[in-house]
């Protein structure tokens, strides 16, 4: 039996339709990433998981039990904000032993459970600071340490690092995910950071105006997106109509090479998808018979460059690793070649 | 090396306004509590103790307790009820919100002696409550409620009740909501919220609001006179009988001076105990 179900979920503000029949299932020890842009409902869905909202309607069960029926406080879950929501009248042990304290937990039992987490958030000796006097990161692990202290069993996290720089992000991404693993909290975990998702999550669901896109293992949704929508939010994409005929794959009558053997079955019109690590780019000859285009731009992301090629009213991206100097510079004449053997057809 | 002059006469503004407005007239009040009662005219020039030593006597020990014990319960009542009002307020759409700020902001414009008259008519035997209660059958010798301590304590509270209101509404409308969210998720019951979390933030707000309304109640002159009864009245109507009826301006400016200390120091004992438990 999964930890927690969610069976077409729908919420309604008004004649906002924020959450469409959302339906999930939650395996216990999972590390679960929400991921969407704005207003897609990402967080409505974790406030109705947490209590502090009730869905218009839809089924929500932890391990058999109806969530719904049991208010916020009693669904013993710890929950980290986006604001952290860290209580400035409370010393750092005192926040963290909060929730013990409203448990009635003797005062020397929280308070060596909350040095106890304090030591594994990397934060020993601070428990008698105030919160004011703690940097971004300390106080993020404060949070973090106060929503486990009351060994939670769902341990749910909105947007917790998306005021931190990019440095701190990645290093807090890599300690919560190690901590999660140790003590094995079903996580869920909302974030609108494509590569924060793919980095931390067991398996990310996608949302996008109140539905579920798809939901998978970050491979599964970066490398067999099951809708355009993914294949454009999950990374850079070229996502292109073609025609398949006769084995053969077709755009605006250029032949694009052979596809792969199942994709050699396919007739009709496709929406395929095809990573940037997957085009090639070469010098444009005479005999040239595939797509030439216009590099229109080109830049250097630390470990790759990324060039963009327009061809007509379209543009492919493309990436290589940056050992070399680039080879084309903005407004260089390209030929595009596709690794159809990479490329994928998007279900339609 | 020629610094410019400009900054530093700007850094002398605040003290020249401090001098003109405060320092001045409190030390002129400081030099005549030391002079002499011309039963003729003003007052004499010298340098007596005599008007401090009459402070020294039951009337105005017995004075000074009721004035502060008017103004302290005065202040406590109206923050007890302002907060809360408030707090309903900022939850309010945004239309209601600003409807009750603008109604706030009306009643500050009303002066004291008309909230004054408002009372005295409303708590009239011949056309107030009492009446409206014998009407109803629920008082059966309805008696006017004026003048009591208990008109001039509501008479305080009308007084108050939209400023400290409208000092609670920046931090309340501001407030991080996630805050009270968080305590429900740690498993505080929705009931506790309140006790648990919300009032011990704006504790700061809730103790500064409070000194501010004693002070501020401490020298009302209006609502003791038109509320209270004569047992009732504060030191600030004494004085003004002592210097303006009487015409003792030495006495009325010593009974200041030690009103202005007693303030200070009870100001400063509720600040440095109040920051003293913020450290602990």
């Amino acid at each position: 039996m999964s930890r927690l179900s969610l069976d077409q979920i729908e919420m309604t503000f008004g004649t906002f339709q924020a959450l469409k029949g959302v339906s999930l299932e939650i395996a216990s020890g999972e590390f679960i990433c929400l991921l969407g842009g704005s207003g897609c409902g990402k967080t409505t869905l974790l406030r109705i998981i947490a209590g502090l909202a009730t869905q218009s309607s839809g089924a929500l069960m932890l391990e058999g039990t109806d969530l719904s029926s049991i208010p916020c406080h009693r669904r013993s879950v710890g929950m980290v904000f986006q604001s952290l929501a860290l209580f400035p009248h409370l010393n750092v042990a005192q926040n963290i032993a909060y929730g013990l304290e409203v448990r009635g937990v003797a005062k020397n039992i929280r308070l060596r459970k909350a040095e106890d987490l304090l030591d594994t958030v990397g934060l020993s000796g601070l428990g008698d600071r105030a919160v004011s006097a703690l940097s971004g990161g300390q106080r993020q692990r404060v949070a973090i340490a106060r929503a486990l202290a009351i060994e939670p069993a769902l341990f749910l996290m909105d947007e917790p690092f998306s005021a931190l720089d990019a440095g701190l992000r990645e290093h807090l991404q890599i300690e919560v995910k190690k901590l999660q693993q140790k003590l094995g909290v079903t996580t869920i975990f909302v974030t609108h950071d494509q590569n924060e998702a793919m980095s931390i999550a067991d398996r990310i669901v996608i949302l996008n105006e109140g539905r579920i896109e798809q939901a998978g293992t970050p491979t599964e949704v970066y490398a067999r997106p099951a809708t355009r929508f993914v294949a454009e939010f999950m990374g850079t994409n070229n996502v292109f109509g073609a025609e398949f005929a006769g084995g053969e794959v077709v755009m605006d009558g250029v032949t694009l090479g052979k596809p792969s053997e199942a994709m050699a079955k396919l007739t009709g019109r496709h929406v395929m998808a095809v990573r940037p690590e997957y085009l090639q780019l070469s010098k444009p000859t005479d005999a040239s018979t595939g797509l030439v285009g216009t590099v229109n731009f080109v830049r250097l992301l630390g470990a790759s460059i990324e060039t963009e090629v327009s061809v007509g009213d379209r543009s492919f991206v493309h990436t290589m690793i940056s050992d070399r100097a680039p080879e084309f510079a903005v407004g260089d004449r390209a030929a595009i070649d596709f690794d159809l053997a990479h490329a994928w057809v998007i279900p339609s | 090396m020629n610094r410019p002059l400009i900054p530093h006469l700007i850094g002398l503004y605040p003290l020249v306004m401090m001098c003109l407005f405060f320092l001045g007239p409190l030390a002129f009040m400081v030099v005549v509590s030391f002079y002499e009662r011309d039963p003729l005219g003003f007052y004499n020039v010298a340098f007596v103790w005599d008007n401090y030593a009459k402070f020294f006597s039951s009337f105005y020990y017995t004075l000074s307790m009721r004035s502060l014990w008017s103004a302290s319960l005065g202040a406590v009542l109206v923050v007890l009820l302002a907060f809360p009002a408030m707090y309903i307020i900022v939850d309010m759409s945004r239309r209601w919100q600003l409807f009750w700020v603008i109604l706030l902001l009306s009643l500050m414009c009303l002066s004291e002696v008309v909230i004054g008259f408002a009372w005295v008519i409303l708590m009239s035997e011949s056309a107030g409550i009492p009446r409206f209660l014998g009407w109803l059958g629920l008082w059966e010798d309805p008696r006017s409620l004026s003048p009591s301590f208990g008109a001039m304590l509501i008479g305080l509270v009308s007084l108050g009740f939209s400023l400290v209101a409208l000092m609670f509404y920046p931090q309340m409308a501001g407030r991080d909501r996630s805050i009270e969210e968080a305590a429900l998720t740690l498993g505080t019951p929705p009931a506790r919220v309140f006790t648990k979390v919300i009032l011990p933030n704006f504790r700061p707000a809730i103790i500064s609001s409070t000194v501010t309304m004693f002070v501020y109640f401490l020298g009302v002159f209006v609502m003791p006179t038109m509320l209270g009864r004569p047992q009732d009245w504060n030191m600030t109507v004494i004085i003004t009988d002592k210097a303006v009826g009487d015409a003792n301006m030495p006495l009325g400016a010593a009974l200041s001076v030690i009103m202005l200390v007693f303030t200070l120091l009870i100001i400063g004992t509720l600040l440095a105990a109040s920051r003293k438990r913020g450290k602990a």
